[in-house]
């Protein structure tokens, strides 16, 4: 990482989510910077900002009014402005058909949110402190590992 | 086979006549011959007759003569002179009688030449003045030995007639002693081959009624299977255009059978307007191609003006003479067009529900994760947080909501599992279980570690299936036997596949000889009564509470419907304490 | 609709349509053979009847030829001059070449005729008073009888042999009619 602390954008429209990510990041003490938007379009508009600082990660929810993750993914990917940044899928959704389209479309990691905030915070972290340098280059399967 | 063997019949009858025939000219002739024979024979006896009659009667008349001449030497008398002159006219008469009786045989011209001269010579000495005694007295003696050569004579012609006659009645017998046997036998091989041909006919005959009467009644139940299968067939003689329809044809088209005289002008009045050029263009290939096409159209019915749906097809037929004819058939598939169409609405409407009905299920599940999984989060946090300020029982009452929550997330992922099953589109490919029993035992390798379980398997088969289906099928069977595993024993299961064909086993139900994988999941758990084999794999059903052993009841059943989905069987077979054996047919 | 179409154009149709015509070319044939057969009998028969000569004529003409020379025989008994004794001479051998030809007429025809003649009474009669100018007159009339006779012969007959020997008579017999007439009138 370039600097001290990693910048995690996070976009979801559900508040709880939200808090519940905000909290497990504030509660890992590692050195991260968290924003957060509530749709796709906010997320785009945040993102194509001039004066925005690009996050290293970003947090996608599927499920989002107005524009749906996936879309947000597309445009993502589309754009060569955002290649440096890991796209990491972060739904409620289990089924395989999201999986596979996700990867399909580029994504780096499918996380399922968990039900236990413990659980949450061990995510979180390992996502955070993996070596992303040698996984971004390369779309494999089976470095398309986490879902957790 | 018939035609050949009427053809011989008749070529058999033909030459049977002929010979018959033949045989009657023969007959004919030999009988025209006979008679002919029979009428000289009668002839020449006629003749013989009438000769010796005729020279018997010369001489009697020469004795007239004689007398009449002696009467009239003597007396003087010409009284006597008339019987004399008599004679002699008698005499010429007879002679005429001869002659014309003789004809032209000429050995009897100069036997009766002869005779003529001597009786001449007699009536020579016939004077009645003599010149001197002598004379009159050699006169006399000769006219008697001429009398005498005269009789030698007669009776020299009358034997040659008689030896004639008897040679000719030799001859004829000789001929004709055969003639009569000839005949007859003749009369009966004529009547044979006549009896043989008569019978071949009357056979043949008999033969031909026979097949009318097959025709007839073919013909028959030809009609009313036409009226049955509601169709009817028309024939279009290629050459001169000409058309004729069965009669039912006329019945779908709604007109009396027979009603009218079918052209293709008419052809095309009950066509409804639009599918008129259907029918046109079909009869234009019938011109250029000389076949034609199955087509589909809709005619306006005569006498009810209903639209009914016709389907037309045809083929050329060339008949022994050359000429081409085409035979077609019509079918009213007016029932059919309307139950396909009633079946597609319906068909659409049930996969509208179904869909849904997916969708509803998908759906519900995943919106009724999210409360859920945040009623856990916020517990976990709080039981993370308030650790120290909750009191025991405020603790074991988060732990009870916590178990419940837990159980609610297990049954909705478990409808979810089930509700994905159904919805899924997914091709058929080759499966190989080897890879699959390996990824359901990675997924399920937490549990199996804690239970130290031991899971084995060999070669397994490949199967046509889809491959997340079926690890989620080998997941649930395993999680299920090591859940229902032994507490004091370690938990075996061995998986096992192999070959086998329908017919072989009864309780597929199925004769045929399709193959099968049959792949046995055997574990030594708990087991459970056979009773309730059928009963487990239905949907919620358990056979132990919720405080024995955790469950929702929808596993077994989501493993029924994946085999199902693959068109396989399922069966459990248990004994309480001894382990449980899931059978499991695929198709290959 | 039933169709049952069999027909056959083989060659044995042909065949058979070729003796059809044979067959009753056959029977035409015989039938004709039959009814010929029949017919030359009839014809037969009527050859047979035309030629026949009556008996009676041929007696009729051989009795005058006999009458004729018995006459003239007996004329030329008696004395007479010699023209006169030549024409009776002449009509004399005339008739006994006549008689002969008759005689083979009647041989062929199988008809017995008198040799001499049986009635003589009437010439009897005749003879016994007679002179030379009578009987030149009598052999005239007898003559002139011949004459009728051969004519109605040549009319009537159809014996070829009989109708050629009855107009060579008629010409020699009016021959002699001519020369007795002419010596008749030598005699007057």
């Amino acid at each position: 990482m370039q600097k001290d602390f990693i910048l995690i954008t996070l976009a979801d429209d559900d508040e709880d989510d939200r808090m519940f990510f905000t909290d497990a990041f504030e509660e890992l003490k590692i050195n991260t910077v968290v924003n957060t938007v509530n749709d796709g379009v906010a997320l785009m508009n945040f993102l194509n900002a001039a004066e925005t600082v690009l996050p290293n990660i970003i947090f996608l929810d599927l499920n989002m009014p107005l524009k749906s993750g996936i879309e947000c993914l597309k445009e993502i990917k589309a754009n060569p402005k955002f290649k440096d940044i890991v796209i990491a899928i972060y739904s409620t959704s289990s089924s395989e058909e999201d999986i596979e389209n996700t990867f399909v479309l580029g994504a780096n990691i499918y996380i399922k949110k968990p039900n236990n905030f413990g659980k949450l915070k061990e995510i979180l972290s390992e996502v955070v402190t993996l070596n992303w340098q040698y996984i971004t280059s390369g779309l494999n399967k089976d470095n398309f590992l986490l879902r957790m | 086979m018939l035609k050949s063997k009427l053809f011989d019949s008749i070529g058999f009858i033909r030459s049977v006549f002929l010979i018959a025939f033949f045989i009657l000219i023969f007959l004919a002739s030999i009988t025209y011959r006979h008679i002919k024979e029979l009428d000289e024979i009668s002839d020449s006896i006629m003749n013989t007759y009438e000769i010796s009659i005729e020279l018997g009667q010369l001489i009697s008349y020469i004795k007239d003569a004689e007398t009449g001449h002696r009467g009239y030497v003597i007396t003087n008398d010409s009284l006597y002179l008339e019987p004399f002159i008599n004679a002699r006219k008698n005499v010429n008469n007879t002679f005429q009688a001869l002659n014309t009786t003789i004809k032209s045989d000429s050995i009897k011209q100069e036997q009766l030449k002869k005779v003529y001269d001597l009786v001449d010579k007699r009536f020579s000495y016939f004077k009645n003045n003599f010149s001197s005694k002598k004379e009159f007295n050699d006169d006399f003696r000769n006219g008697k030995i001429i009398m005498d050569s005269l009789r030698t004579e007669v009776n020299n012609m009358l034997s040659t007639e008689n030896k004639l006659l008897s040679s000719k009645d030799k001859l004829y017998k000789y001929n004709n002693s055969n003639t009569p046997l000839i005949v007859f036998s003749t009369f009966l091989i004529s009547i044979l081959i006549l009896g043989l041909g008569y019978t071949r006919i009357i056979k043949n005959y008999n033969d031909l009624i026979n097949q009318n009467i097959r025709l007839k009644i073919f013909d028959e139940s030809s009609k009313q299977a036409e009226i049955l299968g509601k169709y009817g067939s028309w024939l279009l003689n290629i050459k001169d255009q000409s058309f004729s329809y069965s009669d039912n044809k006329f019945r779908l088209l709604g007109c009396k059978p027979q009603s009218f005289h079918p052209t293709l002008e008419n052809l095309l009045d009950n066509i409804h307007p639009d599918d008129k050029e259907i029918l046109t263009d079909a009869f234009k290939q019938i011109e250029e191609k000389e076949s034609f096409p199955l087509i589909r159209y809709r005619i306006i019915k005569k006498d009810t003006l209903e639209i009914r749906h016709f389907r037309t097809t045809a083929k050329i037929f060339i008949d022994k003479l050359g000429n081409k004819n085409m035979i077609g058939t019509t079918q009213d598939i007016t029932e059919d067009y309307n139950k396909t169409q009633l079946i597609e609405l319906r068909n659409k409407e049930l996969e509208q529900n179904n869909k849904e009905l997916m969708e509803f299920n998908h759906v519900a599940s995943h919106d009724l994760q999210e409360p859920l999984r945040k009623i856990q989060t916020f517990i976990s946090r709080i039981e993370d947080k308030e650790k120290d300020t909750l009191s025991e029982s405020a603790k074991g009452y988060f732990e009870k909501i916590q178990e419940a929550s837990n159980r609610m997330r297990i049954l909705i992922d478990d409808l979810l599992q089930y509700s994905r099953t159904n919805r899924s589109e997914k091709a058929f490919e080759n499966i190989d279980l080897n890879h699959v029993a390996t990824n359901a035992i990675s997924e399920l390798s937490e549990n199996i570690a804690e239970k130290k379980a031991v899971i084995n398997f060999e070669k397994l088969h490949q199967v046509q299936g889809i491959q997340f289906q079926l690890e989620q099928l080998f997941i649930n069977i395993i999680s299920n036997s090591l859940k229902y595993s032994k507490t004091d024993e370690t938990a075996i299961v061995n998986i096992s596949s192999k070959k086998v064909k329908a017919f072989k086993v009864p309780k597929l139900k199925d004769d045929s000889k399709k193959e099968f994988v049959k792949i046995s999941f055997k574990d030594n758990g708990l087991g459970f009564e056979q009773e309730y084999a059928e009963k487990i794999f239905l949907l919620f059903n358990r056979l132990h509470g919720k405080k024995e052993y955790p469950g929702t009841g929808v596993g077994l059943a989501i493993c029924k419907k994946i085999v199902e989905n693959h068109k396989g069987y399922i069966f459990a077979k248990g004994k309480p304490n001894e382990g449980a054996e899931f059978e499991i047919y695929l198709p290959v | 609709m039933s169709f049952y179409l069999i027909s056959h154009k083989t060659n044995l149709m042909s065949t058979i349509k070729r003796y059809k015509t044979i067959l009753f070319f056959l029977l035409f044939s015989i039938s004709c053979m039959l009814i010929t057969s029949c017919e030359k009998k009839n014809k037969e028969e009527k050859n047979i009847v035309n030629t026949k000569i009556d008996a009676q004529v041929l007696i009729e003409i051989a009795e005058s030829n006999l009458k004729v020379v018995a006459v003239t025989q007996k004329a030329m008994e008696s004395e007479m001059e010699n023209s006169t004794r030549i024409v009776f001479q002449k009509i004399e051998n005339d008739h006994i070449e006549l008689k002969n030809k008759i005689k083979k007429i009647a041989k062929d025809n199988f008809i017995i005729i008198p040799n001499t003649l049986y009635d003589t009474k009437p010439l009897k009669v005749f003879i016994s008073e007679a002179n030379t100018y009578l009987y030149l007159k009598k052999t005239t009339d007898l003559l002139l009888a011949e004459l009728e006779y051969y004519k109605k012969i040549v009319i009537s007959t159809q014996n070829t042999a009989l109708k050629t020997l009855a107009t060579e008579s008629i010409t020699n017999i009016k021959k002699n009619i001519t020369i007795i007439q002419k010596e008749i009138k030598l005699q007057e």
